[in-house]
């Protein structure tokens, strides 16, 4: 076992301290009662030092990398957390991938947990693709204005928004402050009780530093921190899925029925096996993302590896969702039962930055242009 | 003399890779069904010559002694390379039975001539009423004081036309409380008057496995291995690592491979509904391969696999089993012709690939045994 094994394991061992302390489940269900984000518990989180994770140490991060963000995301979702630290994760990774000095400080600011960042990238719903950009961004006396759309971006109650626009034909991030004038934010309801929002840009005029970085630079940080994204909320999705698992098998193995437990029944005992094996999948796929992350890929093999990970967990995780809730019986179809909770969290997180199926099309485009 | 396991596992790799490509005869590669010794002793007799029959077995019985990670890159680079199987019965089970379990005298007797092919084992476990339910086995053998009688029939026996030996688990005391008890294991000579063998022609068209009929065969007592009636215990204990292979990804690399280069031809990848049906089968056989590894890496560190080894069973021949169904798909109006389909330059047996899944998923402890172990020892799911 490496140092950083145990550093990881440990690092688990303190997300599910957190985890025991702080309930997921009541917070996930308090948050589809409309309640918003647990303030109390998102500091905690950041007092765990959950927020400092990809935050490089001269932002006072942490500087450490993806694998352990995965295991802290794995963890928490395991105990069905609803707060956005995949989201946030993925518009840390970007910003720390720009070194402007404007994005350390606000990393700064995100480590401890006063501000909320989001990576507003994504213009059309069907087409997760960061390279696709039509926003547009002029420099006026010295001021840039940018105008266009983004669509399905998390946390919506974000302080800060990352925006990529095209800047004289070049894509470039941009920092947006949510009360910059100019700035539209629509918000519309997930179905774990979270927001999404879509920006609407109508000339925002910003300072010229508020550019982070243009050029490939910029297309390699939004898509690198996508990539960490995928891979960070795949994570999550295993983690979901394992709990799944154990709450399914826990019930097969309590419920009595005909007299017996219902886990006597060779059908439902196979159909848990089938769910354990699509749980041990995830995990492979997941392991050969991060690896890529830990061995320094291309950005395209991190592409790939990102959405290799997010296929296989937004496939496999909505089939053990569904199918805990049928294992359940009527029972698993009810409000009470905390299988539904997690299959909200699921449904968002499946279809969050493109659906399987998306995703299988892009692991193998890349396949094809590597070939 | 070489040492192997000095050698860097890269630098072993890349020696058998030379090998296999300076000297495994191009014809045999790949081959679309199981091949009869006739076919592949040219080239087992080279390698028993070289001294590699058995790569697994300790030096001092005429093995090379290799560690288990050498072992793995060994078969591994085999596979890839589209080694064809030998009747290997007497490497894989006989010897290490042995080894672990024999007389002095049984082992000097039956040990070189498996490394020289003199002797061609095969199993005889499966019975017509004993197949997921082994331990129901029903073939017996009577103690006739110097000599047991053996009365029964074994099924599903491997290339059994081939073979001049065959091992038994055989019913030595019918009277044992329980089904496990009393089953004995036992060596016999092919040739023994009261035996008969009847190949089975498959689903394929292949004489791939037989039946063996055992009447009033006459077998030695000395040919008993081990303690009477403790055979049960001694076929479980050799389910080494061995399990393992049943999970490689080989087999559903090389369909894809074959599935592929016929979709590249025929230009279906621009068919959206086959590109996404492709691209699953590319990331279940990508992720069969990460877990295998994972697997792997656990028998390279020494550890005993667990339970927990029977899913990397399962989903390898169901991957396979859907790349062969799709495969089939692929081949639209033409997928009932025999043979190779025309691929561009090349041409395709895609059926081959059909017909090699459909047992993957029967054999080696059918599937829905896998499941049975995994829900009781894995998930600990109460019955």
């Amino acid at each position: 076992m490496t140092d950083r094994q145990d550093e990881r394991r440990m690092l688990a061992d303190s997300v599910a301290g957190f985890a025991r302390q702080y309930d997921g489940v009541a917070r996930a269900r308090r948050l589809m009662d409309g309640s918003g984000l647990d303030r109390e518990a998102w500091a905690a989180m950041a007092d765990l030092g959950l927020m400092s994770i990809l935050v490089p140490e001269e932002a006072g991060g942490l500087g450490l990398g993806v694998p352990e963000m995965a295991v802290v995301s794995e963890e928490l979702g395991r105990s069905c957390a609803p707060e956005p630290l995949a989201a946030q994760a993925m518009a840390q990774a970007a910003l720390a991938l720009t070194g402007s000095t404007a994005a350390g400080e606000l990393l700064t600011r995100t480590a401890d947990g006063t501000a909320l960042v989001a990576l507003a990238w994504q213009e059309q719903t069907d087409h997760p693709d960061a390279a696709r950009i039509d926003c547009r961004a002029e420099t006026v006396d010295g001021e840039v204005r940018v105008t266009g759309g983004k669509c399905l971006v998390t946390p919506a109650q974000a302080d800060v928004f990352v925006v990529s626009a095209m800047d004289n034909g070049a894509p470039a991030l941009f920092l947006v402050p949510r009360e910059t004038a100019g700035l539209e934010v629509r918000t519309r309801g997930q179905v774990d009780g979270a927001e999404s929002a879509g920006l609407v840009l109508n000339q925002v005029r910003l300072s010229a530093d508020a550019c982070l970085c243009t050029g490939d630079a910029a297309l390699e940080a939004l898509e690198t921190g996508i990539a960490v994204g995928l891979t960070v909320a795949s994570a999550e999705l295993l983690g979901l899925a394992d709990r799944l698992c154990t709450l399914t098998t826990d019930y097969l193995a309590t419920r009595k029925q005909f007299g017996v437990p219902i886990s006597s029944f060779q059908v439902l005992r196979h159909r848990a096996v089938n769910l354990f094996i699509q749980r041990e999948l995830m995990r492979a796929a997941l392991n050969q993302a991060v690896r890529a992350f830990q061995q320094g890929a291309s950005r395209d093999a991190l592409k790939r590896a990102a959405s290799r990970a997010k296929a296989r967990a937004g496939d496999a995780a909505q089939l053990i969702a569904r199918e805990s809730v049928q294992l359940h019986g009527a029972i698993g179809f009810t409000e009470e039962a905390d299988v539904g909770v997690h299959l909200r969290r699921v449904l968002v997180l499946s279809a969050w930055l493109g659906n399987a199926g998306w995703h299988r099309r892009r692991y193998r485009a890349l396949g094809r242009r590597a070939a | 003399m070489t040492d192997w396991n000095a050698m860097s596992d890269d630098g072993f790799r890349a020696e058998i890779r030379g090998f296999l490509r300076a000297n495994y005869p191009e014809h045999l590669r790949y081959p679309s069904r199981r091949l009869r010794w006739h076919e592949v002793r040219d080239w087992y007799l080279m390698q028993a010559e070289r001294g590699w029959t058995a790569p697994g077995w300790p030096k001092e019985y005429g093995g090379v002694g290799l560690d288990p990670s050498k072992q793995l890159i060994f078969i591994e680079e085999q596979e890839r390379y589209g080694v064809a199987r030998a009747p290997d019965q007497g490497v894989v089970m006989v010897g290490p039975l042995l080894i672990r379990y024999g007389t002095e005298e049984q082992k000097q007797h039956y040990l070189p001539k498996i490394l020289n092919w003199e002797n061609i084992w095969v199993q005889g476990y499966s019975e017509p009423n004993a197949g997921s339910d082994l331990a129901s086995l029903r073939t017996e053998a009577a103690d006739a004081g110097d000599h047991w009688v053996v009365n029964g029939q074994k099924t599903w026996t491997t290339l059994a036309q081939d073979g001049t030996h065959i091992f038994l688990l055989a019913r030595t005391d019918p009277k044992a409380e329980r089904k496990q008890q009393g089953i004995s294991f036992l060596l016999v000579d092919l040739n023994t008057p009261g035996i008969t063998i009847r190949p089975i022609r498959n689903i394929a068209g292949h004489e791939e496995f037989c039946e063996v009929f055992f009447d009033n065969v006459r077998v030695p007592k000395n040919d008993l291995v081990g303690e009477p009636n403790q055979g049960w215990t001694m076929a479980k204990a050799l389910l080494g690592f061995e399990r393992l292979f049943l999970g490689s990804p080989k087999q559903s690399q090389n369909a894809l491979g074959r599935l592929d280069a016929f979709a590249t031809a025929r230009g279906l990848h621009d068919d959206p509904a086959f590109a996404d049906q492709f691209a699953r089968m590319e990331l279940d056989v990508a992720d069969l391969a990460e877990a295998y590894e994972a697997f792997a890496d656990r028998v390279r560190a020494g550890e005993a696999l667990g339970a927990d080894v029977s899913w990397l069973k399962i989903w390898a021949t169901e991957t396979f089993d859907r790349i062969a169904a799709l495969s089939v798909q692929a081949a639209g109006a033409e997928g009932g012709l025999s043979g190779k389909l025309p691929a561009g330059d090349e041409s395709v047996d895609l059926l081959s690939l059909y017909f090699g899944a459909l047992p993957t998923t029967i054999y080696g402890g059918s599937n829905e045994i896998q499941r049975n172990i995994l829900a009781k020892q894995v998930l600990r799911l109460p019955e």
